[in-house]
């Protein structure tokens, strides 16, 4: 008899990342990653660019033969000050039944007000209206889907007086209280802790470990104005070297968690994309290696 | 300050940073300044963000207007057009499909007659890219249908169905535009009938004449073929109903039949 673990593991279907590090798959490497099915661990999307039927389905059906698949959204707007919008929540079930993904994720962010779709993940006061609203949509949003789902730290280019505790402790609070997981983007940390001037390495060491689930990387532009320089997420470079540093800390303090590198403009070719996330990967094995040394010593 | 009211002075100051919410103290002091960066040029970071990103959406669905009409007067019309023009949901997919409508009464558009027309067949082109998937009609199943009820057959076009009657030659148009790298457009005094398909995962256009179009358009109102093809002349040598039903369910046209009355 086969038992259910067996089945798991002969699926052609694979269910959890065997690497921990992957990439945001973009319309541009569809051929691509088929041609060379390059050894990352997973690939993520966001299911709003999945909505329609046609190309982007067909492509995304055939890497999910290859890949565990997480999909990210863009567009529950969690932070409004309004209840999710069923007729989303309802197209982004269909793709999690049909996809089947082994994490489902959004942002601490708003998106929406009004009759309007602002299209950026703009941020929140870190208020407790705000944890009020937040955890009523993601308890909305889970109970709907009927699971965990995770959520993620935004960039921000603005912060608010009226904060009443520092994102940390907003992203902990959230957890706590929903059940929900935290995907922690070290680059938006690094972006924030510039253009708010706060100490990131100090924001890493107080996010509680165990809701932590899956780490973003990406690249970021600087924004020159008269008066300063602002740090912009615009997801279109290499990782720089100073969120790498912070990775690495990262890495040290929550062990090995799924790791994105994400890259949506001026898009490189894929190998430059994986090269991204080996660079990430070789992170994650080296602090294992260093933690088993640690462990033998002991 | 209610989080509602914050969400709102927010959306009103991206979308015209010189609104009265930008202007109000209590508004601008939920903000802090704390690396000496003026609120203005925060604000101009998501700004930036947020039109960009809505205008790069519609631009995306134009490549042949945009080669026509030119990057930068078409991205300017569709810039008017986002801010006026904001999305609704989340879901982008169509997002910009009643932009020929908004070309159509752009002032500095009046020298291009053709683009609202060009622009509705690109429209057609895109929300056939992303219609649902389905099936074309299977021709064995109209086999079993004996011949006295053949009149009676309604045929349900695919969801990627869409037909275009234009007073300018767009067929030309999408030729030029596929096939010729630069040079000069020269627009011919002539319409066009076309149809936009998607039978798989590439969507096709097709140049329909007159009675295929007559037709179509009937079946897609829901007509019977015997009151689509009364549409027609019969003393019309051209018109072979047979050759066309024929024609069209190879191309995969029709997802569905049915003879209901």
């Amino acid at each position: 008899m086969t038992s259910a673990k067996d089945m798991t593991q002969n699926t052609s279907f694979p269910v959890a990342p065997l690497r921990a590090a992957g990439i945001g798959l973009r319309a541009k490497h569809y051929e691509d990653i088929l041609t060379d099915l390059p050894a990352i661990g997973w690939i993520e999307v966001h299911p709003e660019n999945y909505f329609g039927g046609g190309t982007h389905r067909h492509y995304l059906a055939k890497a999910r033969e290859f890949y565990p698949l997480s999909l990210h959204a863009v567009g529950l707007s969690l932070g409004s000050d309004k209840p999710v919008d069923e007729e989303h929540m309802k197209q982004f079930k269909a793709l999690i039944d049909l996809f089947e993904p082994f994490q489902i994720s959004d942002h601490a962010s708003w998106s929406a007000s009004g009759n309007a779709h602002l299209n950026d993940l703009l941020p929140l006061p870190y208020t407790k209206e705000t944890i009020k609203r937040l955890c009523g949509n993601i308890d909305r949003v889970q109970n709907y889907f009927g699971r965990t789902i995770l959520i993620e730290n935004p960039s921000s280019y603005l912060s608010y007086t009226i904060d009443e505790m520092p994102e940390y402790e907003f992203m902990n609070d959230i957890a706590k209280r929903t059940g929900c997981h935290i995907l922690l983007d070290v680059n938006n940390i690094y972006v924030q802790s510039v253009n708010h001037g706060f100490d990131p390495y100090h924001y890493i060491d107080n996010i509680t470990p165990e809701p932590v689930r899956e780490i973003h990387l990406a690249g970021h532009t600087e924004r020159a104005f008269d008066d300063g320089t602002i740090l912009v997420d615009t997801h279109n470079r290499p990782v720089r070297d100073e969120v790498w540093d912070l990775y690495e800390h990262t890495i040290a303090r929550f062990g090995s968690v799924p790791t994105l590198i994400e890259w949506d403009g001026d898009i490189p070719p894929l190998s430059e994309l994986v090269g991204e996330s080996d660079k990430a990967q070789a992170i994650i094995d080296r602090h294992m290696k260093t933690q088993d040394k640690t462990h033998e010593a002991a | 300050m209610k989080l509602h009211d914050i969400q709102q002075g927010f959306k009103d100051t991206i979308l015209d940073p010189e609104t009265a919410e930008a202007e109000n103290e209590a508004f601008r002091n939920i903000f802090k300044s704390d690396t000496g960066i003026s609120l203005e040029n925060r604000f101009k970071v998501y700004r930036n963000n947020v039109i960009r990103s809505l205008t790069d959406v519609v631009l995306a669905a134009l490549p042949m207007t945009k080669k026509l009409a030119g990057e930068k007067f078409l991205e300017q019309a569709v810039r008017a057009y986002v801010t006026q023009n904001l999305p609704d949901k989340a879901d982008l997919t169509l997002y910009g499909i009643t932009f020929p409508a908004f070309i159509a009464t752009y002032e500095p558009a009046r020298s291009l007659p053709y683009i609202a027309d060009l622009t509705r067949l690109e429209w057609a082109w895109e929300a056939a890219y992303y219609a649902a998937d389905d099936q074309a009609l299977d021709p064995d199943e109209l086999a079993a249908i004996d011949e006295d009820s053949l009149p009676d057959l309604r045929f349900t076009p695919r969801s990627s169905f869409a037909l275009i009657d234009s007073d300018y030659p767009l067929d030309e148009i999408v030729d030029f535009c596929r096939n010729t790298p630069d040079g000069k457009f020269t627009l011919h005094d002539r319409g066009c009938k076309l149809m936009v398909l998607r039978p798989y995962l590439k969507v096709q256009i097709h140049k329909l004449d007159d009675h295929e179009f007559t037709l179509l358009s009937a079946l897609q109102e829901g007509k019977t073929i015997h009151e689509a093809a009364a549409l027609i002349d019969e003393d019309d040598d051209d018109f072979d109903l047979a050759a066309f039903l024929q024609k069209h369910l190879i191309r995969g046209t029709f997802a569905s039949h049915s003879l209901e009355k």
